[in-house]
């Protein structure tokens, strides 16, 4: 892109314009230059020849317009009920800001802070070296979740048995030789 | 039993033995206590890996959800290690000096019990087979 670093236009109209050039133009021109209100943008030759499969090209436009036109952000651990829980902690860049005090406490707790900006993560402040706990300070935590969740999550049946299964599956490693 | 260090790390075979009394994490936390007495305590990521594969063997989404609720309790209780650059290092050279000897230690075994001597703590295991192939390394 020659004529400006960033785009006025919305990212979809760029996609669908660049996405779908005629294939006369890739044909005849050493440097495919477009027209986008008014102004003119250069494809390098590298990208000319990526645009010269348009269906391949359309299909990765759909998928990069379904993926920016989603509500919240590009993460969202809602989605991801695994990385949950309070080991991590997102905040935005204004709260932690506000806020940097607290975001110190939770790090002294363990727990590491995930700063963002616009909903991508910009930052981590998390402990430095391994937490160290004893298990009476664990039993005081958990004692602690419980009262404050008013839930003590148990091990329900048969969950013994499938994570055995897991274990046997344990194996030994045998990385590649050097020669 | 071997000599402990100042900690342990726990297997998933000890977490996973309080299915049958039923226990919450605070329960299994006390009954470790009412064994071993003070000290400190902690989980390799291995550990979590494993018992959050056991989440998903289950298809029923309520059952995972029952699980995962457990595990992520477990993860807020008690602090869970990684496997930092010092301890893949570790790793590595126990790995190859027991493999020159004709020896394999599963995989998991293997960073667990690195993760273990990199903190200096013992492993606390119900299968400790494979944790006795890892030299220095004691085991509850």
């Amino acid at each position: 892109m020659t004529d400006s670093a960033r785009s006025p236009h919305p990212l979809d109209e760029v996609i669908d314009v660049v996405s779908c050039p005629e294939e006369a133009d890739l044909e005849s021109v050493d440097e495919l230059e477009l027209t986008l209100g008014g102004t003119r943008w250069s494809v390098n030759p590298g990208v000319r020849l990526r645009l010269a499969d348009p269906a391949r090209q359309e299909a990765k436009r759909r998928r990069l317009l379904e993926v920016l036109s989603r509500p919240g952000p590009l993460w969202d651990p809602a989605k991801h009920p695994e990385s949950e829980g309070e080991s991590v902690a997102w905040l935005s860049d204004a709260d932690a800001a506000s806020d940097f005090a607290g975001v110190l406490t939770r790090v002294r707790s363990g727990i590491s802070v995930v700063i963002q900006h616009d909903d991508r993560p910009l930052a981590v402040v998390h402990p430095v070296g391994p937490l160290r706990r004893t298990l009476s300070e664990c039993i005081a935590l958990a004692k602690a979740h419980e009262e404050e969740t008013g839930e003590a999550p148990i091990l329900e049946a048969d969950f013994a048995a499938d994570v055995e299964a897991v274990l046997k599956e344990r194996e030994a490693w045998n990385p590649p030789a050097w020669e | 039993m071997e000599s402990a260090g100042v900690g342990i790390i726990v297997d998933s075979s000890v977490i996973i033995a309080a299915e049958r009394r039923g226990h919450s994490v605070r329960q299994i936390l006390e009954q470790l206590q009412a064994t071993l007495g003070e000290m400190e305590i902690a989980l390799s990521v291995i550990t979590v890996t494993e018992l959050v594969h056991g989440v998903y063997r289950s298809k029923r989404p309520e059952q995972q959800q029952g699980r995962l609720a457990f595990v992520e309790r477990l993860c807020r209780d008690v602090p869970v290690h990684p496997v930092a650059l010092a301890i893949a290092r570790l790793a590595g050279r126990i790995n190859g000096q027991q493999r020159a000897k004709g020896i394999s230690v599963p995989f998991a075994d293997l960073l667990i019990g690195a993760t273990a001597l990199h903190l200096d703590y013992a492993v606390d295991t119900l299968d400790a087979r494979h944790f006795r192939q890892i030299p220095d390394l004691s085991i509850l």
